[in-house]
């Protein structure tokens, strides 16, 4: 019943807020609402299916540099490339997942790792399609003839998207794939004992997990404008990892709640901001021995202690 | 359901230097209660391992109603019919039982990615019969009433039972039950062989059963095979089991091998 009310009072908060807040506190929402959707990629394949992978930021490099490209090169508007880049980012990291056949635990760690380290070098060296160390600039993102550019505008459209990765995330974790996914966290052996196919589903978690990638990149970059291969290296994969971890890996607010946090903490530091680096390395390591279910874990805790 | 008969030939499995199992054969009857006992480290739980595909072996092969399971992997096994539990318990421990039994269904719902999102009526159908069925076989074994408990928080023989019960989800033929008894009191062990005995008589399912309590490998199997170092000692009825000279020596020292 309270869960019920906190998600209404979210959803309203959401739906009023550009009606009076100022435009930089909607951009910022807007950021929370795009990092989110990369996030949920990691809660699925970190938090629900107890894999590693610190390759995040390449999927959402994949998401957000094909989604620019796409536009710039081929005219194909964001609303068909994103979805599509998106699309074959799962192709991409189902193909990935595969490799967690001959790795698991750390060394799958190290080589999802090297992945990142590679794209990063590719987005640097491929000057002719990343724009390589300089940048690339994003088409803006239009419907019809109308150039959506305004903070709010995009904040119309991240944010839907936003609320339905979560309700994706509570969906897939109530149904018999993530189910499966748990049995995957929890025993591969039993898994595969029951008639699961541990390394399709494996898989299928990296291919989920690629798409919000992409998809969360395509929406950061119509709201950055502007693109730079530093933005996607591996301590941007780990970011994104401590945000999903402090957020709550296993509940579907999780992402929302670390974006919320990993977004608003350095706006509201002021001087102390360039520490930051040091405050969440410390939240993380926190969380990962009071809460290991970080932020979610406590309130769902606080409800049984009552 | 038909049930199946299992047949072991001459399957073996060497690791390094040590032959775990050495050519052992063995024919499981249709609807039969198989026993096979022996000493630790008579590789019992590898024949178990075995069977499921956990383990490739060396030599020889294992079939169900005449196909070949050796070289398929275990999810693979597991859709042609068999079941396991496992010696030190395998829970999805964070789990409810009910979710533990939820997830042996796996394979018996049929609704895909889509149908979840959207919650069509399909998953609704699907996850309503599957909650019915995950009750009919926790109550099967006794535990309806810790269907939200953790599988981690059972006692150990509340965890053997649902273990059961997600094995029988996964509609298994053939059921193996690694040392379902070990470490249950004289009353759990009754409730373990006469839940046996009914699993075999209203399913109709062939149990290899794996144990070291005489109790209940005496009591409820046909067949006996008894393994002591890898290799097939001797194989009958638990009487003929019982008065077998070699078995008696293995289990109570004696033989010229036992160290």
């Amino acid at each position: 019943m309270i869960s019920r009310l906190l998600i209404v009072a979210l959803v309203g908060a959401v739906v009023a807020l550009p009606f009076f807040a100022p435009s930089h506190i909607v951009f910022l929402v807007a950021m929370i609402g795009s990092t989110s959707v990369m996030v949920a990629g990691l809660t699925i394949v970190v938090g629900f299916t107890g894999q590693i992978s610190i390759a995040q930021a390449s999927f959402a490099a994949f998401g957000a540099y094909g989604t620019a490209q796409l536009a710039a090169m081929a005219g194909l508007p964001h609303w068909i490339g994103l979805p599509g880049i998106s699309l074959a980012a799962a192709g991409v990291g189902y193909l990935f997942g595969l490799l967690s056949l001959r790795v698991a635990d750390h060394y799958l760690a190290l080589a999802t790792m090297a992945l990142c380290a590679i794209v990063q070098l590719l987005l640097i060296h491929l000057e002719d399609w990343t724009g390589g160390a300089v940048g690339l600039p994003v088409p803006p993102l239009e419907v019809g003839t109308r150039i959506l550019t305004r903070p709010i505008e995009l904040y119309a459209v991240i944010m839907p998207c936003a609320a339905l990765t979560i309700w994706f995330l509570h969906a897939l974790s109530t149904s018999r794939i993530g189910r499966a996914f748990a049995a995957l966290r929890m025993s591969e052996v039993a898994s595969a004992a029951v008639g699961i196919p541990v390394l399709h589903y494996k898989s299928f978690a990296f291919a989920l997990s690629a798409f919000f990638g992409a998809f969360g990149g395509g929406l950061f970059a119509l709201l950055t404008t502007y693109l730079d291969p530093a933005q996607f290296g591996i301590l941007e994969s780990v970011r994104l990892i401590a945000i999903a971890v402090i957020g709550g890996v296993l509940n579907p607010f999780g992402p929302i709640i670390g974006s919320a946090v990993f977004v608003l903490l350095p706006e509201t530091m002021g001087a102390l901001g360039r520490y930051m680096a040091l405050v969440f390395s410390l939240l993380l390591l926190v969380f990962v021995v009071v809460s290991p279910q970080g932020i979610a874990g406590l309130y769902s805790r606080l409800r049984a202690w009552r | 359901m038909n049930a199946a008969a299992l047949k072991i030939d001459s399957l073996g499995i060497r690791f390094g230097g040590l032959v775990a199992l050495d050519a052992v054969s063995i024919d499981v009857a249709p609807r039969s209660i198989h026993a096979v006992i022996g000493p630790n480290g008579a590789g019992k739980s590898t024949l178990v391992n075995l069977v499921t595909g956990l383990y490739a072996p060396t030599t020889g092969c294992v079939t169900l109603d005449g196909q070949v399971l050796t070289g398929l992997p275990p999810h693979r096994i597991a859709e042609r019919g068999v079941a396991r539990t496992f010696q030190n318990t395998e829970l999805f421990t964070d789990l409810s039982a009910r979710d533990n039994v939820l997830i042996g269904l796996h394979r018996h719902l049929g609704y895909g990615l889509l149908a979840s999102t959207l919650r069509l009526p399909r998953f609704h159908r699907v996850e309503r019969e599957a909650s019915r069925r995950a009750e009919e076989l926790l109550s099967l074994v006794g535990l309806e009433a810790q269907a939200t408990t953790s599988a981690g928080d059972l006692a150990l023989g509340q965890q053997r039972r649902l273990e059961l019960a997600r094995a029988l989800a996964v509609g298994p033929r053939l059921l193996l039950l690694d040392e379902p008894a070990a470490g249950l009191r004289a009353a759990e062990a009754e409730d373990l062989c006469s839940v046996l005995l009914r699993l075999r008589e209203e399913l109709g399912l062939t149990l290899l059963l794996i144990d070291h309590v005489m109790r209940v490998v005496m009591g409820v199997s046909e067949r006996i095979t008894v393994l002591n170092y890898g290799r097939k000692l001797a194989e009958g009825t638990p009487d003929e089991v019982r008065r077998n000279p070699e078995v008696i020596a293995a289990y109570l020292g004696g033989g010229p091998d036992v160290a």
